[in-house]
């Protein structure tokens, strides 16, 4: 049988296997934006791409008790959820974990605070980080070595910090224009 | 003998506590509030087009801040003193849950990469809504 692996908020669990995997996909220990593996997958996918294992058409066996291991015992009569047992933590099994891109939080960050503070110069001197994190947090995601997330986050954080370094020099243009030097 | 204020974090050795170079740095940056508001030229951005951008008034929010005037920081500029009253602390807080994973009553504090988009969002939406004459009550003086 094919041991699977989960992944939920930057952790992973496992391997287990099929039948428990949907026990705990039926319980809602896992949900759809999780992320699922097993040997012979490329990446992790999370589980809404996986329909085989949710879709109503096709719903999951209630497993019997004989199936499951010890410690897995499910009372079928018993309106609680059973008990998640041999949650472990990451055992070097599988591709890594799709983490956050770091720079593209940093992007975000520096983008949401450049939208903030553009007259202060901040449109430049955080827009400008906010756009080069951005482009390499993007390339790095695109390049495709490691499986990683933070896609959106970097281009939401390259379009804030290009609006503040916009507007800020939009300003710098209209000081030049209708005042003599008055700052900046 | 290792003295135990060596080791800071997991495993890593820091020569001297962080806070020495912080915290003299943000009392420095609050005082000085007042004294960067006359040097700041007015904002063009308000200037030109008439209206105010998500972060106008923040400098008045902080001077606020500074003398405990909560009423008027939050007049003055509510996303941003939302943010120093509310979230620093949070900030804070999920940073030393972070450091003592133990602590039971800090374990509400977790920080989500969600947040951000919620804080965009926020600010988007707050910059938008303060230029509407019915939502003046948002806009700084």
């Amino acid at each position: 049988m094919k041991d699977w692996y989960y992944g939920k908020s930057g952790q992973q669990y496992g391997p287990i296997d099929e039948s428990t995997l949907r026990v705990r996909i039926a319980t809602g220990e896992i949900s759809r934006s999780d992320l699922i593996w097993c040997e012979g997958m490329p990446v992790w996918l999370p589980l809404r791409e996986m329909p085989e294992f949710f879709e109503p058409a096709a719903p999951p066996p209630i497993p019997s008790t004989t199936d499951l291991p010890s410690g897995e015992a499910v009372d079928s009569t018993s309106p609680y959820a059973p008990p998640v047992s041999g949650l472990t933590g990451n055992q070097g099994s599988g591709p890594p974990l799709p983490k956050t891109n770091g720079l593209a939080v940093a992007s975000l960050v520096c983008g949401i605070l450049s939208i903030m503070t553009f007259c202060f110069c901040g449109g430049l001197f955080l827009g400008l980080p906010a756009v080069i994190c951005g482009h390499i947090a993007v390339g790095q995601i695109k390049s495709g070595n490691q499986q990683q997330d933070g896609h959106g986050m970097a281009m939401a954080g390259l379009i804030c910090g290009y609006i503040g370094m916009g507007i800020f020099l939009l300003m710098l243009i209209g000081n030049g224009a209708s005042y003599s030097y008055r700052g900046f | 003998m290792v003295p135990a204020t060596v080791i800071v974090g997991s495993n890593r050795k820091a020569s001297w506590p962080r806070w020495i170079v912080v915290a003299p740095l943000i009392l420095i940056g609050l005082s000085s509030v007042h004294w960067v508001k006359q040097v700041f030229p007015i904002c063009l951005f308000h200037e030109v087009t008439g209206w105010h951008c998500p972060g106008c008034g923040a400098t008045r929010a902080t001077e606020a801040l500074v003398g405990f005037r909560w009423l008027e920081a939050l007049q003055q500029n509510a996303f941003w003193s939302l943010a120093v009253i509310v979230g620093l602390p949070f900030l804070i807080l999920s940073a030393a849950r972070e450091k003592y994973p133990g602590v039971r009553w800090l374990q509400p504090f977790r920080w989500r990469l969600g947040f951000l988009w919620v804080i965009l969002a926020t600010l988007v939406v707050f910059g938008i809504v303060r230029n509407f004459p019915a939502m003046s009550w948002l806009a700084p003086d």
